[in-house]
Order: C-alpha cells, then sequence, then structure tokens
C-alpha cells in the first residue's frame, strides 16, 4: 500500500476550516495589509519564528532603554537628549549662550533669538578641522548664526529684509597683512552667509575661471576656501546666488576687493 | 489546488507594490494549509498556525519573490510546517494519545469529525503511535511529501534541505512506519519510493 494511501485512512474526516476562522485569519491577513505601507521586510526576517529566549531578551531591552529614557530628565540629560533628537547632533552649550547673546546686541530686529529652534545647518572640512554652522530665527524674523572652527569661532546676525531677500555673505580669515589685504595669500579664509530669495545654490567664481558650487542648505551656506585659491591668480573674484533655472541672482564682488569703491 | 501556479507568483510580485494583490493568495490557499495543519496537529492548533502562516507568508514575500522557482503552495506549507515546530511536543502528545487510546484529540473537538468509524480509528490510531515514534524531521519531511502532496524537491527547498537529505529522510520515515505497522496494514510495496 502506497504511503498516500495509508496517510488517506489518516485523519481523513479532519474537518475543513470553519467559516469563522476563515473571516478571522482572512481579516488579521488584511490588517496587516492595510498597515503595510512600507517596502517588504528583507528576506532572512522571520517574523513569530524567534525563538522565545531571544523574544524574552528583545522585551528586556527595549524595557531597558524606555526606563533609560524615563530616568534622563532626573540625571539632567533630557535635554540634551530632546537637542540631539531635534537638531540630528548634539547642540554645544556655548551654541545657545552665544546665540541668545547675539540678540541683545546691534539692532533692535536682532532681539530674541528663538533658542530653541537652534539647528545644525551645516558641517564642512577644512585642512585645519571642521567648521560647524548653527542658525536660529529670531522673533523679528531676522536670523542668527554661530561658526564653530578650530579657526573661527564667531557669529552675526541678520535682519528680516537681507534674510528674506538678499545675499548676505562674510567672510573670515588670517588675511594678509598689507594694504592689498585680500584672500590671495591668506592663511585660511572661510565664507559663511545666507542667500534670499530664490536662491537654490551659491557659487564662488576664481580669477582663473573656475568656480564651486558651496555647501548649501535651508539658504545657508559655509565653505572654506581651499588653499589653491587662495594664492594669486587662482583667488576668488565672485559669489553668485543661482536661481533653480541657473539664472544668476545676485552677485557679491566687493568682498574680495575690500578696497575697491563701492558702485 | 485549483489554482495557477503563475497567477499566484504575479500575485505576490505584485503585492510588493500593491499589498492588497496578496489576499487572493489566502482566498485561494488558506483551506489547503489549515487542512494540512488540523490533520498534523489538531483544529485548534491550525486555527492560530493557519492564520499565522499567511501572515508570515505576506511579511516574507519579498523573500518568496527571491526564490525563483518555487510555487507558492510549497512556500506555504513550509512555513506552516516551520510553525508547527514550534508545537511538535504537542503534536507528538496527541499522536501517541490518539495511538494509546483509540481516540484522536486532534479532531475530538471538532463533534462534526468524531463520528466513529471503527476500523478507521483503529487504523488512524496505529498511524498515529507510528507517526509519534518518527523523528520530528523525518515527520516532517514524510508529512510534507504525503500530507501535503509536495515533491522531494519542493520539500528540500522549503525546508531548505539537500535533495539527498530529503531521500534519506523518506526511506528512514517508511521504514520504520513499515516496522510499527507491519503487523497490520503496511506492505512491502510501501518502502518502494514514489
Amino acid at each position: 500500500m502506497p504511503d498516500t494511501e495509508l496517510l488517506d485512512s489518516f485523519r481523513a474526516d479532519a474537518a475543513l476550516a470553519r467559516e469563522e476562522t476563515r473571516a478571522g485569519a482572512r481579516a488579521r491577513l488584511l490588517v496587516s495589509i492595510a498597515a503595510d505601507d512600507a517596502p517588504a521586510r528583507r528576506p532572512g526576517r522571520r517574523r513569530g519564528l524567534v525563538p522565545r529566549r531571544q523574544r524574552r531578551q528583545m522585551l528586556v531591552t527595549v524595557l531597558a532603554i524606555l526606563c533609560g529614557l524615563l530616568a534622563l530628565p532626573s540625571l539632567g540629560l533630557g535635554s540634551r537628549l530632546v537637542d540631539l533628537v531635534r537638531t540630528g547632533a548634539h547642540k554645544p552649550p556655548t551654541v545657545n549662550q552665544e546665540l541668545a547673546s547675539s540678540g541683545h546686541l546691534g539692532a533692535p530686529w536682532n532681539s530674541k533669538v528663538i533658542v530653541s529652534k537652534t539647528r545644525r545647518l551645516l558641517a564642512v572640512s577644512s585642512g585645519h578641522g571642521r567648521a560647524v554652522l548653527w542658525a536660529a530665527p529670531t522673533r523679528k524674523g531676522g536670523a542668527c548664526y554661530v561658526v564653530r572652527s578650530p579657526r573661527l569661532n564667531g557669529g552675526g546676525c541678520l535682519g528680516p529684509e537681507p534674510f528674506a531677500h538678499r545675499l548676505v555673505p562674510s567672510l573670515s580669515g588670517a588675511l594678509g597683512g598689507r594694504r592689498s589685504a585680500s584672500i590671495a595669500g591668506a592663511r585660511w579664509a572661510m565664507l559663511v552667509g545666507h542667500a534670499g530669495g530664490n536662491a537654490a545654490r551659491v557659487e564662488l567664481r576664481y580669477a582663473d575661471g573656475g568656480r564651486s558650487v558651496l555647501p548649501f542648505a535651508h539658504g545657508w551656506f559655509l565653505f572654506a576656501v581651499p588653499s589653491l585659491h587662495r594664492t594669486a591668480g587662482h583667488q576668488p573674484i565672485a559669489l553668485v546666488s543661482v536661481d533653480a533655472r541657473g539664472r544668476v541672482l545676485e552677485q557679491e564682488t566687493r568682498l574680495f576687493h575690500p578696497f575697491a569703491s563701492r558702485h | 489546488m485549483g489554482s495557477d501556479e503563475s497567477e499566484d507568483a504575479f500575485d505576490v510580485r505584485r503585492s510588493l507594490e500593491w499589498p492588497a494583490a496578496f489576499a487572493p493568495i489566502f482566498d485561494r490557499h488558506f483551506d489547503a494549509v489549515h487542512h494540512y495543519l488540523h490533520r498534523r496537529a489538531g483544529a485548534d492548533l491550525a486555527d492560530e498556525l493557519a492564520a499565522e502562516t499567511f501572515l508570515i507568508a505576506f511579511e516574507q514575500r519579498a523573500s518568496f519573490v527571491a526564490r525563483d522557482g518555487l510555487g507558492v503552495r510549497p512556500w506555504l506549507y513550509g512555513i506552516a510546517t516551520n510553525l508547527l515546530r514550534r508545537s511538535w511536543r504537542v503534536e507528538r502528545r496527541r499522536l501517541r494519545a490518539y495511538g494509546r487510546t483509540g481516540v484522536d484529540p486532534a479532531t475530538v473537538l471538532d463533534t462534526e469529525a468524531s463520528v466513529s468509524r471503527v476500523d478507521a480509528a483503529r487504523t488512524g490510531a496505529q498511524v498515529a503511535a507510528a507517526l509519534a515514534r518518527l523523528r520530528a524531521a523525518d515527520r516532517d519531511v514524510f508529512l510534507l511529501v504525503t500530507l501535503a502532496g509536495l515533491s522531494y524537491s519542493e520539500t528540500a527547498a522549503v525546508l531548505d534541505l539537500a535533495a539527498g537529505t530529503v531521500a534519506t529522510r523518506m526511506r528512514r520515515a517508511r521504514a520504520s512506519l513499515a516496522k510499527e505497522l507491519a503487523p497490520t496494514r503496511l506492505t512491502t510495496e510501501a518502502l518502494v519510493d514514489a
């Protein structure tokens, strides 16, 4: 007698699934289908087949993390964690302090920086280390920023009008001490600022015909001028903001010719 | 099964982009998977595990698509068999009880199915006792081939075994069953590979 015939008599009268069983299983599947708005799981993951001990370990780990999160405020770490979540990186306390104090300086539009909205916008590498740009809006519609780097620790504020509409760069660096001070010959030079309006990118154009597209986020840019372009004949001559169609919106040249007459 | 394998595979593939396309897979195969699980472990476990089989299948559909050449039906039986491994003690205990008492705890809950046919019950009890004595791994292979109707190559694919291992386990299971059932029903014909 073949196997199949032998097994024919084995629980052959097992009933088919009851209608309510089928309906219940179908409902469970449909809930799972409805909840699936993400791509299908990667091969190899088997829900429900994780060994019981492993599931228990996972549960303990999750509980430990939850307990840790609940305990953070009592350890004074809660606000730092919130910063981390909000900005994507830990914010040095001095950044908030500096931004808060910068709001009390200068023109009235600087008043009251909304420190809680401080964001880490850009981080760039230079020959002298990493530079990070932080910025926060002011209640009057402007913005204040801080740059942290091994060479430059400073910042500034922009009023509502230039912040919204104009290309506002700031150049810092160890420029030559001679009367013809320029980037050419500088030991380091860093450009930071905001391009208002519809700027999609900011470019730095050089005397040798080359150009660099600057790191750009939320209208802000931060750029360490490379050593090649701190030499005569290769130095920057213009900073240009460009819209999404490639049209030049604004061009700033005086920054690179500090003693040229204004037009 | 009454379903077209290529249609099944198409639905699974399509469900990667449109999850609702998986629902027809359930409609076409749920009864068969449930029946297989019921015959192995009883109605109560079958209710739970059949539902879970389709949840897991839905979640792992990407892995099915990646395993070109495997049919949907063997794939589902493979998931169901893997789930049964969590309950292999229950399955063995029920088989033993069936073999010892002649009353099948796997179907006794089902009043319609409990209508007794004495001869069949006796044979069923002997088969149950013999199945209970098989190694769990051998029982999986034997019942996938005999109850679910999978080929050796399909069984090898869904259990992630070499084809030779499936053949070896089948041979061992048949030898064991022949030994257990020899005085009653099974003849040497059953030892000939299908």
